[in-house]
């Protein structure tokens, strides 16, 4: 049988799973390591592509083509989605050996991370015994990656690239509808997996040292897998958790208000660092931002400290960690400012990237847009680090991140922003009126939380901005924020559209309002106890009902209710309402803020109703980001809404 | 009491139970938990049929063993307890009629498209074998050590995005005429105008999630600790129906059918503990068989119009536990488990599924079981057959389990319904 002449093809191949592997962790480094991990493979699997081509017979599309001669590079984030154009005479031998040589990388990837927890210095014995189940760890490494490929013919010119990629792309999404796996190798008996309950655990506990556990992170007796171990392990360790995120701006504030108390505590980290409460993280390279205090700690949260029961800590240890509250308590009293536990996460995803991609018909109009991407994923951790956040990943038009409270709405905006130029740079320049957007979900929540909860929401936010202002007809690119209190489930939305500039014409000046002490952090609760009196959930309900049905026969009382009447009951009672703050003053501020909301000043009495309850939203979520904005004026305790704990 | 013939078993006596949730239930994934600071009970959206089958055999001999405690001879009886389910019953009206939902199928991908986000049906079907040439094009498939697999990628009409917000349960009655729709026009076959006009997908989001957070308390001075706050994710089922944002929410509830000895299914009405922290639900017995037993006229009647029709798709009501992953072992002989007795053969061409997802549980005294991974509910599976399809064929397959192996079978895994492409 004679071999047939390579010609060219489009090529694709997706790895997976993505989400969802991102998101099963513990720990912020099991987020970011998980991402890391995918976008390394997925850099691997392109580079490999290169390697097992003939020579220039590949030319990369996603990721972008290196320069010739050059590999890719190790640090430029890849996305899950390879696409180049190869010339071959079997695409799919080809395709099967990059996805050996893909796994067989995998495999060091777990060596290297075995290495490194056998060279703290206890032994790694692999008989029966083992601290670690090699074998079981490695076969739950091979069998994890999704791997789905395809490829289409194209015209030795390129001419019907378009038209290609069409095909190419539904014949890799025919492919992925069958979500072919094989069985995980599992024992009775054994526990699963804190992370992926799909897994067994691969960890010996009475063979693991305090040290052992330390290395991996582990509560005492967590289950892991090896999947697991490598996300723990694997590569340096160039994250901070969530708890040290949310004690940024106490941390900026002291550096500048009480240097000393600062460097004592910094004392107090460094004596720790070899226990289960202090961990340092690496700003030398990777979070530089985090200079003043570089350390992972719960001990900064007095209030809401546990020192983990289980943490088997000496009574040396003990006294230094008895200091270190003190001396955050002490701190506190100090400047007036304790640390708010509450962050945000950010996940942020494009618009209408995909029909600027369909609307590019040539494979180098495709390269530049690769490159813009991979640009912009740099710009996004670099935002993020402005801001004072911890970047987790960025691949093509996605971006997810932990941000302070107090730098939250800066930095979404200038990503949103960034992205947005850039893409109309890039897509002006290749003659095309399509302009990306970007859709970006704010969730404020308590560090404590479970991860899986707090990314969720992150994830919920986003979609909650792509769909808006309805499923049905989404105009995308808007902006949701949601607060959860720790001790309530429910979240707060607030939801706008890009179109109405919320953050120079709402959100700024709502915390301009409660920064310069125009309106007291408790005036939400103001206006709510307000619509509460005058009733105005019932009587909109009435008045729909009414309108519903048939307004002939609705009761008269219902023609006497307009909205001209609703707003000037509402101004009467602001104005009376007693609060701290000068009466006249405060009622006229938060006029003007219900003035900034849609529909606020419309003749439907439903719009105005729904114009009230975004501002109290808005105004309770604004409150909560004062608390890390040391600045202000000091906050008046009040009860948390829905706390029952 | 109804007699039954289970798929590969002989024929027992059979009781159909309606299992109606009294508090908020926690079908725990395997994931460990504890009273600790920001951990989390996870909850899986519905129960594995392991579980309600492990329940219902509990309930069911422990209410008719004159032991008081549970002995060798109880857990004998309770093995030869075969469960057909779970299935999510719903009542619109109070005091109505329990109507069957099935999950939805996974060859139908609703989308929205055009400039007015119009909400159209993608159907999936497999790429007709048309002859490729080598150097044509292709996907990647890693094959499984099994006999008469040929599957073909889908074939894909659309680019739009999937809508999310699509309903995860289906009337029955709707999943049977999409399952009598040869012609794979889903548009035509399962949208149908809201009360707005707007055409949408029927169906349900299945039982409700509620989180609860908790306090600790410490073992030393019964207080409650401080900042040991942790959260537990459960299901609600609604007892009777309510109106709510202008949507009517049913009343929701489980069903399954138990196959065993009289003497194990005289039970009427009981009480009894389902899922993790006792969560309590009604056993009672439904006055009228539910119609999901009864092989569908409208199934049988397509099959009769259709001329020597050789193409056949399997629905999966419940999870499938395979050796191969998503490949069952008995496409070696080239025979589906409820052709058995016949001799019609058939060649797996296509399979559109959602992802895996574990499976263990744990029994009493070995402690956790290993963990299986399966297809879930909704997957669909293609089929070409030797043969022209019957109604009589139909029937044969018409909720029989196709699990592999006898224990699965027996629990309730891999419950499929038939239809034609």
């Amino acid at each position: 049988m004679t071999a047939l002449p390579p010609r060219p093809y489009l090529i694709t191949i997706a790895i997976g799973p993505v989400q969802d592997f991102i998101a099963a962790g513990r720990k912020v480094r099991d987020l970011w390591y998980g991402s890391e991990l995918l976008s390394l493979a997925a850099r691997e699997t392109a580079q490999q592509l290169l390697n097992l081509s003939p020579d220039g017979s590949l030319n990369l599309i996603f990721p972008p083509q290196p320069a010739a001669g050059e590999d890719l590079p190790t640090d430029a984030p890849v996305a899950n989605l390879i696409v180049a154009r190869l010339k071959h005479d079997n695409p799919d031998q080809l395709i099967k050996q990059v996805h050996n040589a893909v796994k067989a990388w995998l495999t060091r990837q777990l060596d290297d991370a075995l290495v490194k927890f056998r060279e703290t210095g206890d032994p790694l014995e692999t008989a029966g015994d083992a601290k670690i189940d090699v074998v079981t760890a490695h076969a739950q490494v091979d069998n994890f990656l999704e791997w789905f490929a395809a490829w289409y013919p194209i015209a030795p010119d390129d001419s019907d690239y378009h038209d290609a990629r069409v095909h190419l792309m539904r014949l890799l999404a025919g492919r992925k509808s069958h979500r072919n796996f094989a069985q995980e190798p599992s024992i009775a008996g054994r526990q699963r997996s804190s992370l992926d309950p799909a897994r067994d655990n691969v960890l010996n506990h009475a063979l693991l040292s305090r040290r052992d556990r330390r290395r991996l992170r582990l509560k005492r007796d967590e289950p892991m897998d090896g999947v697991s171990v490598l996300k723990r392990m694997g590569g340096m360790n160039r994250i901070a958790s969530v708890s040290r995120v949310a004690a940024d701006p106490w941390i900026r504030h002291i550096a500048q208000h009480d240097p000393d108390g600062l460097a004592e505590l910094n004392q107090l980290a460094r004596a720790l660092q070899c226990t289960e409460v202090v961990e340092s993280i690496d700003t030398s390279k990777y979070i530089p931002h985090y200079t003043d205090f570089p350390w992972d700690t719960e001990l900064l949260f007095v209030e809401d400290l546990v020192l983990d029961r289980q943490n088997d800590l000496s009574d040396e240890e003990l006294k230094l960690v008895n200091t270190f509250i003190k001396t955050v308590t002490c701190i506190s009293k100090r400047t007036g400012a304790e640390p708010c536990p509450y962050m945000v996460t950010i996940a942020a995803d494009g618009d209408k990237v995909g029909e600027a991609l369909s609307s590019l018909i040539s494979i180098e109009h495709h390269q530049q847009m690769s490159h813009q991407l991979v640009a912009f994923a740099e710009e996004a951790s670099e935002i993020t680090a402005r801001h004072h956040g911890v970047f987790i990943y960025g691949g093509g038009d996605d971006v997810f991140a932990f941000l302070p409270l107090d730098t939250s709405i800066a930095c979404a905006e200038e990503l949103r922003t960034t992205f947005a130029s850039d893409m109309k740079r890039l897509m002006c320049g290749l003659g095309k009126t399509i302009e990306p957007t970007l859709s970006v979900g704010l969730s404020i929540g308590h560090f404590h939380e479970h991860l899986d909860s707090l990314t969720n929401r992150a994830r919920d936010a986003e979609s909650e901005a792509k769909r808006y202002p309805t499923p049905e007809h989404p105009e995308k690119n808007a902006l949701a924020v949601t607060f959860t209190a720790r001790s309530s489930g429910k979240p707060l939305i607030v939801t706008d559209s890009r179109e109405a500039e919320p953050v120079q014409k709402r959100w700024l000046p709502a915390i301009a309002a409660i920064d310069s002490g125009a309106i007291s952090q408790g005036a939400y609760r103001d206006i709510a106890i307000i619509t509460r009196e005058l009733q105005l959930d019932a009587l909109v309900a009435a008045l729909k009902k009414a309108k519903a049905s048939n307004t002939a026969e609705a009761p008269p009382w219902t023609k006497q209710v307009t909205v001209e009447v609703l707003r000037a009951e509402l101004a009467e009672l602001l104005k009376r309402k007693k609060t701290r703050d000068a009466a006249e003053r405060s009622a006229e501020m938060m006029l003007t803020l219900l003035g900034n909301e849609d529909g606020f000043a419309s003749d439907d009495i439903d719009a105005v109703y729904r114009a009230i309850r975004r501002v109290i939203d808005r105004l309770h979520i604004v409150s909560r980001m004062a608390t890390a904005r040391y600045d202000t004026p000091p906050m008046t305790p009040q009860p948390e809404e829905g706390a029952s704990a | 009491m109804s007699e039954h013939t289970p798929n590969g078993q002989p024929p027992l006596p059979s009781r159909t139970y309606l299992l109606q949730p009294i508090s908020p239930l926690l079908f725990r994934d395997a994931r460990p938990f504890g009273a600790d600071a920001g951990a989390h009970a996870f909850s899986l959206p519905w129960p594995n049929p392991r579980t309600v089958a492990g329940a219902l055999r509990t309930a069911l001999i422990g209410a008719s063993s004159p032991n008081p405690t549970w002995d060798k001879d109880d857990a004998v009886a309770a093995s030869k307890l075969l469960i057909d389910g779970p299935f999510l019953m719903a009542q619109h009206e109070p005091g109505g009629e329990w109507i069957p939902y099935v999950p939805k199928p996974d060859d139908v991908v609703p989308m929205r498209v055009g400039d007015d986000k119009r909400l159209t049906l993608m159907t999936l079907r497999p790429q007709e074998p048309t002859v490729i040439e080598k150097s044509g094009p292709g996907t990647d498939w890693t094959s499984a050590p099994v006999s008469n697999v040929e599957l073909r990628p889908m074939d894909i009409a659309m680019d739009a995005k999937p809508e999310k917000k699509a309903p995860a349960w289906w009337p029955l009655e709707q999943a049977i005429r999409w399952l009598a729709t040869s012609s794979g026009d889903a548009d035509r076959a399962i949208l149908r105008p809201n009360p707005q006009g707007n055409p949408h997908v029927p169906g349900l989001d299945g039982l409700m999630e509620t989180r609860r957070i908790h306090v600790g308390i410490s073992p030393n001075t019964g207080m409650a600790e401080d900042g040991i706050l942790y959260q537990t994710q459960h299901r609600v089922a609604p007892m009777t129906p309510f109106d709510k944002d202008d949507d009517r929410h049913p009343a929701l509830a489980l069903l399954a059918r138990v196959h065993g000895t009289e003497d194990h299914l005289n039970v009427d009405d009981m009480l009894m503990s389902l899922g993790g922290e006792g969560g309590m639900v009604g056993l009672s017995t439904l006055e009228n068989t539910p119609s999901i037993f009864d092989f569908p006229n409208e199934l049988a009647q397509a099959v009769a119009h259709a001329d020597n029709l050789t193409r056949l798709r399997l629905q999966f009501l419940t999870p499938a536990i395979f050796k191969y992953g998503t490949i069952p072992t008995w496409m070696n002989d080239g025979v589906i488990p409820g052709w058995r007795k016949r001799k019609v053969k058939v060649k797996l061409v296509g399979i559109t599924n959602s992802r895996r997802q574990p499976v263990s549980g744990w029994r009493k005294q070995a402690g956790s079981r290993a963990t299986s991974l399966v297809v879930p509910a909704g997957a669909v599976y293609f089929f070409e057959t030797d043969a022209p399809l019957t109604a009589e064929l139909l029937q044969a397959l018409w909720l029989s389990s196709v699990a592999e192996s006898n224990l699965h079978r027996s629990d309730g895994y891999g419950i499929v319904i038939p239809g034609l492409w």
